[in-house]
């Protein structure tokens, strides 16, 4: 990064006066944001190619965020390695858990308990509820509109209440494990969550009537980055981005938990632009709520974990995959066993997939526009710094496998 | 200008912030906080410590006593989850103001 | 000769416009806060800012111009504490003459250029972008500011006057957006965004020199603050000068916290097409005697 300054900064120190000059009269300039930088909460590093206020070009770096999670799944027991999976991201951690359980369970032939089956459910829409919210709020911070931010966190409090309510934590619940989850939900939990429901919808209504009303965010996100159809067809976008863009793409209809007992259609939007994306989002909120309510009206008895040991052994070289929509797409996990322990985890998040389209979606935007255009892409770079390297040089892709792993890592990194 | 009748109902309500440390927060009844032991209740059967997914507790039998790096808890509860004894020899608590001076202090000793 | 001293030094000079300037800007950020159901920082908070900034290290990037980076500071708090001198509050200003209101209007304006000047000094790219868009927020505010108090500057001469406020509500309107602007405020604090280029123009700038930039910005205040009470709501004695002044700087934080930030061309055409000809309007009024 020491050699990009210099790229950037006038030299000399009376250069100061053609600065104006540079960016007016110069063609191209480019502008660096992050890998510090107060607009993005995590680190990455974008180069915008910037011509006056239009973004020409995008590149991306990634890889800041980088803990060797995969790696280290190799070493761990199975059921140890779910809580280390629910650490990859903090705000879809259930996500995370549910997709390496499900996986587990394949592998192992285990059944999850129907109860066990809606209480994950109801858990991964209250998550999809509070990752909304917080990404709403994020837009409206990222747009300049501090107090739409405070009032959306404010009214996610309550999604987070009723997850500490029923795992303990607000965020990295640890609530799924192998065969079900750890905790069942009891009577006065379902009362107070239906409470926190009603609120949370009420003010979701109240939200989208802000978003679509309120003129000053209608300024700055209506016909800003849009992203066609077809353009998100050929760059594989999922999650509520593809559904902004008309794209028929929600794993939810596949059935997995319980959704093959719910009543639930995805919502589609048509626009394809930031507004879209957004209002695609809020209009979720409501389906979740929805959700909810129907697993909690309709929660069967019986355990909510199936009875298991402690450690599992499952044949070697046994394969299988699971995918799960998190609250920004979907969500693939593949593992391979070696035993006790697995020999194999690829992951492959939901931001990982939509970022293909950022070169496209910032072309011919102003420079204004490119926080909330990659805003409403809602990234999670923790969950996005995975084992593939992009050479951003000759732009060719490679994935790294284990034997390259082991010679980059070194075994004796990692005990126990 | 639905932001701005809220805002101004707003400034004569009360804030949500929580002011702590003079107001307590309220927690939930599994709220996972510090790692608790009782002697007493211990029948050395050693399965939080196999079951610890960060190896967080060692435990020696002969001296009967426990130990748990907090530097490196989860706060997961599986130790909670596996104790055989009903009552829970073994438990997380409520109380989350942990910080310690001392790097060595945040190890729990009992 | 001691009634010019207390002017310059005392009120509505150096103390006074530091105090209440660094005051209204501790209690826009408390109304914002309560607005938002939080507690906020304390009232005083700026003064602990101002405090807190003189006392540590300046330091000067590589690509900076150290010396021009310390002088633009100087100047803004300069330009602005000398708009302080021409403004009639309470009625009585030592250095009243038939221009003084172009050269308080002038005053502001090289505070801005400071401002510009102070980003591209920095040598930092982000700073650059802030400069320029500092600028263009300057040329999109200035017209409908210079137009709204040339109405009242028609009706009684740059005078203390009476409450205008109501007779001319579209030039008020006027102003009232501009000195939004003109403070860099929600929703045109453009060259503020920390989201897109960090800082803006002061993006380098640490230490003292913010610290006098910060002191500058809340004279500035004051200084925009006693022009509007002095020109649209009727001036009166000290106690109701400050009154008035309060019940505008009211006005300016509800306004701030309910607005998104709009970018540099919506900003502009927005001035423009919108608040210059409603300022128009009332000039026009003005002219011909139809108010």
């Amino acid at each position: 990064m020491k050699a990009s300054r210099d790229a950037f900064c006038p030299k000399s120190r009376l250069t100061f006066l053609f600065s104006p000059a540079q960016i007016i009269f110069m063609h191209e300039f480019t502008l660096p944001i992050g890998p510090q930088h107060p607009a993005l909460a995590e680190p990455i590093h974008f180069r915008l190619k910037v011509d006056g206020e239009t973004v020409v070009d995008a590149e991306m770096h990634l890889g800041y965020n980088h803990r060797g999670i995969e790696k280290s799944l190799e070493s761990r027991q199975w059921f140890k390695g779910v809580f280390l999976s629910g650490r990859i991201c903090g705000i879809c951690s259930q996500s995370h858990t549910a997709t390496y359980s499900q996986g587990i369970e394949r592998l192992a032939n285990v059944t999850v308990p129907e109860r066990g089956k809606y209480a994950r459910t109801i858990f991964a829409e209250l998550e999809r509820i509070h990752s909304h919210m917080l990404l709403l709020a994020v837009a409206g911070h990222t747009i300049g509109f501090d107090t739409a931010f405070h009032y959306i966190w404010r009214d996610r409090e309550y999604a987070l209440e009723i997850m500490e309510l029923l795992s303990g934590k607000r965020i990295q619940h640890d609530f799924n494990t192998i065969g079900g989850v750890r905790w069942d939900i009891s009577e006065d939990q379902i009362h107070k969550i239906n409470q926190n429901l009603d609120r949370i919808e009420q003010r979701a209504k109240h939200y989208y009537k802000i978003f679509t009303k309120d003129r000053s965010i209608r300024k700055r996100m209506k016909g800003v980055g849009v992203l066609s159809r077809k353009d998100a067809e050929e760059f594989g976008v999922v999650g509520p981005i593809a559904r902004a863009s008309g794209l028929r793409s929600d794993l939810r209809t596949s059935g997995y938990s319980a959704y093959s007992h719910i009543d639930f259609k995805p919502v589609l939007g048509s626009e394809g632009d930031c507004m879209e994306r957004f209002l695609v989002r809020l209009k979720e909120l409501r389906s979740s709520v929805k959700i909810i309510r129907d697993c909690l009206a309709n929660l069967p008895a019986g355990d909510y974990k199936a009875k298991l040991p402690l450690v599992i052994n499952v044949d070697k070289g046994k394969e299988a995959t699971s995918r799960i929509e998190a609250p920004r797409g979907e969500l693939i996990y593949y593992l391979k066993s070696n035993g006790l322990t697995p020999e194999r985890v690829k992951v492959r998040t939901p931001t990982f997939a939509n970022f293909s389209c950022v070169g496209k979606i910032l072309q011919g935007t102003q420079v204004a526009d490119a926080p909330i255009t990659v805003a409403s892409l809602d990234p999670c770079i923790a969950c996005c710094d995975r084992m593939a390297v992009l050479d951003v040089n000759t732009g060719k892709e490679k994935i790294l496998d284990h034997h390259e792993l082991d010679h980059l890592f070194g075994k004796e990194h990692h005990h126990d | 200008m639905a932001v701005l009748s809220e805002g101004i109902k707003r400034i004569f309500r009360k804030p949500f912030t929580v002011k702590y440390p003079k107001q307590r927060p309220r927690l939930s009844p599994r709220f996972h906080g510090r790692l608790v032991w009782d002697k007493n209740k211990c029948i050395f059967c050693l399965q939080c410590q196999v079951a610890c997914p960060n190896s967080v507790i060692r435990i020696d039998k002969e001296k009967k006593t426990y130990q748990a790096d907090l530097n490196r808890c989860l706060f997961c509860g599986k130790c909670e989850e596996v104790c055989p004894v009903p009552e829970k020899a073994v438990r997380l608590s409520q109380d989350f103001e942990l910080a310690k001076e001392k790097k060595e202090d945040v190890v729990e000793r009992f | 000769m001691i009634n010019e001293i207390f002017f310059l030094l005392v009120f509505p000079g150096l103390l006074a416009a530091a105090f209440f300037g660094l005051l209204y800007e501790g209690i826009a950020r408390k109304i914002t806060a309560r607005m938002q159901s939080r507690v906020g920082p304390p009232v005083w908070q700026p003064f602990f800012d101002w405090v807190k900034l003189m006392s540590k290290e300046n330091i000067t990037p590589r690509n900076g111009v150290g010396f021009v980076m310390t002088l633009c500071p100087v100047i803004a708090f300069a330009s602005v504490l000398s708009a302080v001198v021409f403004i009639p509050v309470t009625g009585y200003s030592p250095a009243s003459f038939s221009g003084n209101m172009l050269v308080v209007i002038y005053l502001l304006v090289i505070y801005t250029l400071s401002f510009a000047v102070a980003g591209w000094a920095s040598g930092s790219p982000l700073g650059s972008v802030g400069s320029i868009r500092e600028l263009t927020l300057l040329l999109s505010y200035e017209f409908p500011f210079i137009v709204s108090l040339l109405t009242v500057g028609f009706m009684t001469g740059f005078t203390v006057s009476p409450f205008f406020a109501l007779r001319l509500p579209l030039a008020f309107f006027a102003f009232l957006v501009s000195v939004i602007g003109s403070l860099s405020l929600p929703p045109f604090h453009v060259p503020d965004a920390e989201q897109e280029i960090v800082g803006g123009p002061l993006a380098e700038y640490s230490g003292p020199r913010l610290g006098m930039f910060s002191l500058a910005k809340a004279v500035k205040f004051w200084v925009l603050i006693s022009l509007g009470t002095v020109m649209f709501l009727g001036g009166g004695t000290i106690e109701w000068f400050l009154i008035k002044s309060l019940a505008l700087v009211i006005l300016v934080s509800v306004a701030k916290t309910v607005f998104a930030r709009l970018r540099i061309d919506q900003t502009f055409r927005l001035f423009w097409l919108v608040i210059g000809p409603l300022a128009l309007i009332d000039l026009i009024r003005v002219m011909f005697g139809l108010v």
